[in-house]
């Protein structure tokens, strides 16, 4: 009897825990049961090589810093004004206002090389 | 920013400075440089436009930034400053999003797009293979056919990416091949899209079609032309600024630098010219198309500033084409930006000339042309009438011109500052008694369009000169056409 009992017992439990594996197998289909497949609107943007960048200055003095104005409105007041202070808080460090050449989105090599061989740094502000 | 990496790969530290408002446009345009890590030191913007007028005013913000500034140019590099690793943009081709029920989906799809900034705030149409394989349908070119690279990004708008923005836009097949004209004028290397799409005078662009695909897919040239209600305008205008944003990479406050945003910014102003009810040729035959060519006009037009001026018209007021034509000439002649006295290679708005595009009702243009004018003779009226005479003019102003013409000789000038070589005799032959300056560059540059209903609206919108590319207008022949019997 007793052999019976735990057989129909080990049954029940067989039996509900089908039941039981079954309701959740349907609410996990349920959970997630629509999917949109859609395509990417993104354009493929360029690679873009990679320049790295120069080696930090260990010290401002007795360098020669740039200031240069991209010559937007305010940008020079902005620079002649950070060359005063410079001016009277940091003597050591020398500086040297230009205008770049040309509008904005132009460049200026002849600065550039100016600057690549005079310079130590660059300040370029502002740009917006 | 271009001149710090140039100095930086001659070995000397560089710092750009910006206001902290654009500091994420500045860091878009070092990624695009080769220099993600370009140390862009940044002041308070809510600082320095106000105090900028004077030394005096702007000292505070330039010596608040001098500890800034000499960290960035002292602080030894980082690893990854010193070796950056390159970006890899994985493009999937597709995008799977899975949800408890379809609406679900479509509403995860949604908010996951405006998440990534691949959407423009309204809701969007899944382009899922099938639909946009149906978009396809109204091309018959090539999926694959580049078209052109979209600014400022520059990522390739092929067909089928355009087809899928189309899709989104909730646009119909019949109408891809006119979204796609109106990208490959966007994309011409002579049109100055960086412009219109990034700058923060907040531009605009008008998207005009001519010829008969107009009719056949239902677009609206009449009462109500730039408004809504009508598909084919709409989801064309739509689809060219999905496209714009997703191939362009685009977004508001990050590049598009729109400071306040543009009116029909979903849409743009996506109309057809009036044909049927104009006196004269269509636009696009007045440049040399043929009848029964279809065509699709872009041109960058200001959205506040140049915005629009309306001359007269209208079911209220009485008026006349003649009154009208007094305020065109009224409004246009005061614009004297070309004799603003400028800085040479200084960006200054107040002294670029301006194109002008002047649209006109149906009727007033119908009455122009019972008194004797057409499309090219009223150009040349407006542009005539306009001139202002050199006695006129105070010294600065004439000072102004002449700096005008020699830097446009010389070299060192924004293209917006800039007079053609085939113009400057024409405007140094007038710097003298009895001549009369232009404030235009040409007749050209007024251009004429018919558009609206009865009653209607003669307006103008205008715009400066273009300052990264040579041209702020672009025709394109639609092509390719397959559901339509114009447009082939």
């Amino acid at each position: 009897m007793k052999k019976r009992i735990n057989w129909l017992l080990i049954g029940m439990f067989f039996v509900m825990s089908l039941l039981v594996g079954s309701v959740a197998g349907t609410l996990a289909v349920g959970a997630e049961e629509a999917k949109i497949t859609v395509l990417n609107p993104r354009g493929q943007p360029p690679s873009v090589p990679l320049v790295p960048m120069a080696v930090r200055l260990d010290t401002l003095d007795g360098k020669t810093v740039y200031f240069v104005d991209v010559r937007f409105e305010g940008g020079k007041s902005f620079l002649l004004e950070m060359k005063d202070w410079f001016a009277k808080n940091m003597p050591k460090v020398k500086t040297v206002f230009r205008e770049k050449a040309g509008p904005y989105m132009d460049d200026d090599p002849k600065l550039w090389a100016e600057i690549k061989e005079k310079g130590d740094a660059m300040i370029m502000a502002i740009g917006h | 920013m271009s001149g710090v990496i140039r100095l930086e790969k001659f070995g000397k530290p560089g710092i750009f400075v910006v206001t902290d408002n654009f500091g994420h446009d500045a860091k878009s345009s070092a990624d695009d440089n080769g220099m993600p890590t370009i140390r862009i030191v940044t002041v308070p913007a809510q600082e320095f436009y106000k105090r900028r007028i004077s030394r005096e005013e702007v000292k505070p913000v330039a010596v608040g930034a001098i500890n800034a500034m000499i960290d960035a140019l002292t602080h030894p590099l980082t690893q990854e400053e010193a070796k950056p690793k390159p970006k890899q943009i994985k493009m999937s081709r597709t995008i799977k999003i899975t949800a408890a029920s379809y609406e679900l989906a479509v509403e995860k799809f949604n908010q996951s797009f405006l998440d990534n900034h691949w959407g423009d705030g309204l809701p969007l149409i899944p382009p899922t293979p099938k639909r946009v394989k149906w978009m396809l349908t109204g091309t018959g070119r090539s999926p694959q056919e580049v078209i052109g690279t979209v600014a400022p990004k520059n990522g390739t708008a092929t067909i089928e990416k355009i087809a899928i923005n189309a899709v989104m836009a909730g646009a119909k097949p019949e109408y891809l091949p006119v979204i796609i004209a109106a990208m490959e004028g966007l994309t011409d290397k002579k049109f100055d899209l960086l412009h219109v799409m990034t700058s923060s005078g907040s531009f605009n662009l008008l998207i005009m079609v001519n010829g008969p695909i107009a009719k056949e897919i239902n677009m609206n040239s009449g009462i109500g032309f730039l408004g809504h209600g009508w598909r084919a305008n709409n989801t064309i205008g739509r689809a060219v600024r999905l496209s714009l944003v997703n191939l362009g990479y685009l977004w508001p406050a990050e590049n598009d630098m729109a400071l306040i945003g543009r009116p029909s910014s979903h849409t743009f102003n996506t109309f057809a010219e009036n044909e049927e009810n104009s006196p004269w040729e269509p636009y696009h035959v007045s440049l040399g198309y043929k009848k029964e060519d279809s065509c699709v006009t872009v041109s960058t037009v200001g959205s506040y500033e140049g915005g629009m001026t309306i001359y007269g018209g209208g079911a209220v007021a009485l008026w006349s084409a003649r009154s009208i034509l007094e305020q065109i000439i009224k409004d246009i002649s005061s614009d004297r930006k070309m004799f603003a006295l400028f800085k040479r290679g200084v960006a200054n708005p107040a002294a670029h000339p301006r194109k002008h595009i002047i649209m006109l009702h149906p009727e007033c243009a119908i009455e122009l042309q019972r008194l004797g004018y057409t499309r090219e003779s009223l150009q040349k009226y407006l542009y005539e009438r306009t001139s202002v005479p050199y006695e006129e003019l105070s010294p600065e102003e004439v000072r102004a011109i002449q700096e005008r013409i020699e830097g446009s000789v010389a070299g060192g000038m924004i293209l917006s500052d800039i007079i053609p070589q085939n113009r400057i005799t024409v405007f140094k032959e007038t710097l003298k008694p009895g001549g009369k300056v232009p404030v235009v560059i040409s007749p050209e540059e007024i251009h004429i369009i018919v558009a609206g209903g009865i009653p209607g609206y003669t307006f103008g919108i205008s715009y400066i000169k273009a300052p990264y590319a040579p041209t702020s207008n672009q025709i394109k022949l639609i092509r390719g056409a397959t559901l339509t019997k114009a447009g082939r």
